[in-house]
């Protein structure tokens, strides 16, 4: 195999067979050369070679994520109880105690192995995480002012972010702080003694995955924590996500940090990439989708949690659903009477109406019991607040005994029962301050 | 007088079990009827202790907890069934929903949330966290729990994927035939349907991807 420039300075490689001619006495004569351009086979060598090591990273990295999950269950349950135990034996001593101070810092130490299992837990993405849209920008300037805290004064912190409200992201806002706080502290550990730390946050329509243009639709926010430091070998850039690598001393860090962090961009449907020379520094680039910003809320703002005491009666025949139904809205601070057929409702209305403040019905309930139960409540009272539930998707209200706006129509969501819930109180309410 | 509620404890920790059973013993109504190691276990002693309220740990080796909470509402549709995890995902709470739950606590949750969703389950409610109670949805076959993401796994039948947590534990199609009950014949088939479906053909490879879905525990 050999290299050789072509006239127009790229380079080709070639590879030769060289093959002596003889003569009649078996002397070489002549050389005869064949040579074939394997340039571009060379090139897909190298990339199927990268791919091939992309892959087996990926392979170590989820073995040990298994390993540590694994090892994070057993620690939670023993912390479960040994938190049991604590919180027994407080308990059962007088709070002025010589032994209570002690369980308080046995409880302070089992909430910081609890912290310890939560980062493992995050790393193998087990840990809980609640995903909603936020202002990625806004997340970003609000540890870049905590870090400028912690930071020491030798460490220059510049920032250059995109203006609020333009990069939102569907994620856990806290754990992506987490995100750079880890890259944040990584490159502080990279400037030694002086130096600068820039992070910076970017719109890109640029797929990281492909990294040729995106949809029209996607967009992608790049958030890069660069730093002048000491650099990474190769090596060390192809080791440094993986769990508990770390080129710190002993008890100067777990090297958990960054493996977290590729876990929780990875969960995000992101992307970390990482360029560094051994020397000048290092540049963490992480790439996370955007969504768009969350639509205004459109709950009436005067549905506030209720005073405690309102009365509702939820008429359902299925057992499960009612039960769901009912600790819902019981968590709002209503109380709840509970009914499966329209006979207890109707006898709970005539025994306790004047108590109730709204009926939630099944509008489903068979031998068209819905619509007696509707026409005998309209005859008392023609005002009382129902709200309808029905699996039926043309039923209009019930021949209007329900409004249409207080009908729920299945399948739908806890939060919106609670939704329509508040807005026919609020409609009630309203009426009578009227 | 209010009568006892009468609590079955089922998790293969005893530190767990012990911790729990101490502190539940202490509240004036209940009475810790009985602590199991196992979900076999809990069948059996479901039928001999009288449970009211079965408080179930989600992850323990042999038979799957949901299929023990099937089996014992055959015989017990009263009792109701609490779920316990270390862990919290989408596939649990939706598959604790179509077993009927009537909670779903995590261990990282103080002693008093168990306490409270007993009381609350006994008074015809259910115990979920408020995040997980906003996103059940009601549809006319009763409470799901959409996941955010539809995967591959949500091709899966409930059997199908009891059969993969099964697999994820390294059982054989006998010991999956043992503990459910079904014919070798029967695991067979969902074994050569869920492979079909997943697109994956090798046992460990439907390991490695039931860890990762969080159908099964590492």
């Amino acid at each position: 195999e050999e290299e050789i420039q072509l006239k127009s300075g790229d380079f080709r490689t070639l590879h030769t067979k060289k093959i002596p001619i003889l003569d009649e006495h078996g002397e070489p004569q002549y050389l005869l050369g064949i040579s074939e351009d394997i340039t571009e086979k060379k090139k897909a060598e190298l990339a199927n070679a990268k791919l091939e090591n992309q892959l087996r990273q990926a392979q170590k990295m989820e073995a040990v994520g298994t390993l540590a999950g694994g090892i994070a269950h057993g620690f939670r349950n023993l912390l479960a109880a040994m938190f049991a135990y604590i919180a027994l034996a407080k308990n059962t001593l007088d709070p002025g105690h010589a032994a209570m101070k002690s369980l308080d810092l046995v409880e302070d130490a089992a909430t910081q192995a609890r912290g310890v299992t939560n980062a493992l837990l995050t790393f193998c993405h087990a840990a809980p995480t609640e995903k909603t849209p936020f202002d990625l920008s806004v997340a970003v300037r609000a540890q870049i002012r905590l870090l400028r805290g912690v930071l020491p004064s030798t460490i220059r912190v510049k920032d250059d972010l995109a203006p609020i409200g333009e990069l939102w992201v569907y994620g856990d806002e806290s754990q992506l702080q987490q995100v750079v706080m880890n890259l944040a502290i990584n490159a502080r550990d990279a400037v030694v003694i002086s130096g600068e730390l820039e992070i910076s946050l970017r719109e890109s329509s640029c797929d990281p995955q492909t990294q040729s243009a995106a949809g029209a639709d996607a967009r992608w926010a790049v958030l890069r924590v660069e730093d002048n430091g000491v650099g990474m070998t190769p090596e060390k850039i192809s080791r440094m996500f993986e769990p508990f690598f770390t080129t710190k001393p002993r008890g100067h860090g777990t090297g958990l940090g960054l493996s977290i962090a590729h876990s929780i961009v990875t969960d995000h449907g992101g992307r970390i990439d990482v360029e560094s020379r051994l020397g000048s520094g290092t540049r963490i680039s992480v790439h996370l989708p955007c969504c768009a910003p969350p639509e205004e809320s459109d709950q009436d703002p005067r549905s506030r949690s209720r005073d405690l005491g309102e009365s509702i009666m939820i008429v359902e025949q299925d057992e499960y659903t009612r039960s769901i139904m009912t600790s819902t809205l019981r968590y709002q601070g209503y109380e709840i009477l509970q009914v499966a057929d329209a006979r207890s409702a109707s006898a709970a209305l005539q025994t306790c109406r004047a108590e109730l403040s709204l009926v939630v019905l099944d509008l489903d309930l068979p031998h068209h019991e819905s619509a007696q139960l509707l026409s005998t409540l309209r005859r008392t009272a023609s005002d009382f607040p129902v709200v309808g539930v029905t699996g039926e998707p043309h039923l209009d209200g019930n021949s209007g005994s329900v409004a249409g706006d207080l009908v729920l129509r299945k399948p739908f969501q806890m939060s919106e029962l609670i939704s329509v819930v508040g807005r026919a109180l609020n409609r009630k309410s309203g009426e009578k301050s009227a | 007088m209010m009568s006892s509620i009468r609590i079955l404890l089922v998790d293969d920790h005893e530190l767990v079990r012990t911790a729990l059973a101490e502190r539940l013993e202490r509240e004036r109504y209940f009475t810790v009827a009985g602590c199991v190691a196992s979900a076999e276990a809990a069948v059996q002693e479901s039928r001999t202790c009288d449970p009211d309220v079965i408080l179930m740990d989600i992850d323990m080796p042999g038979l799957n907890c949901f299929e023990a909470a099937r089996q014992i509402s055959r015989f017990r549709p009263d009792c109701r069934i609490i779920f316990l995890s270390a862990f919290f995902h989408d596939i649990y709470i939706e598959q604790a929903l179509s077993v009927k739950a009537r909670g779903y606590l995590t261990k990282t949750e103080s002693p008093e949330s168990v306490v409270e969703a007993i009381l609350e389950a006994m008074s015809g409610g259910v115990y979920f966290s408020k995040k997980v109670r906003d996103r059940i949805t009601v549809d006319v076959k009763g409470p799901t729990f959409p996941t955010a993401r539809k995967t591959k796994l949500s091709t899966l039948t409930p059997r199908e994927l009891e059969t993969l947590r099964y697999i994820a534990r390294g059982m054989s199609k006998q010991e999956i035939s043992r503990d459910i009950g079904i014919a070798v014949k029967t695991v067979d088939r969902h074994c050569t349907n869920l492979m079909r479906k997943l697109d994956i053909h090798d046992r460990v490879e439907l390991a490695r991807f039931a860890i990762r879905e969080g159908v099964a525990e590492p």
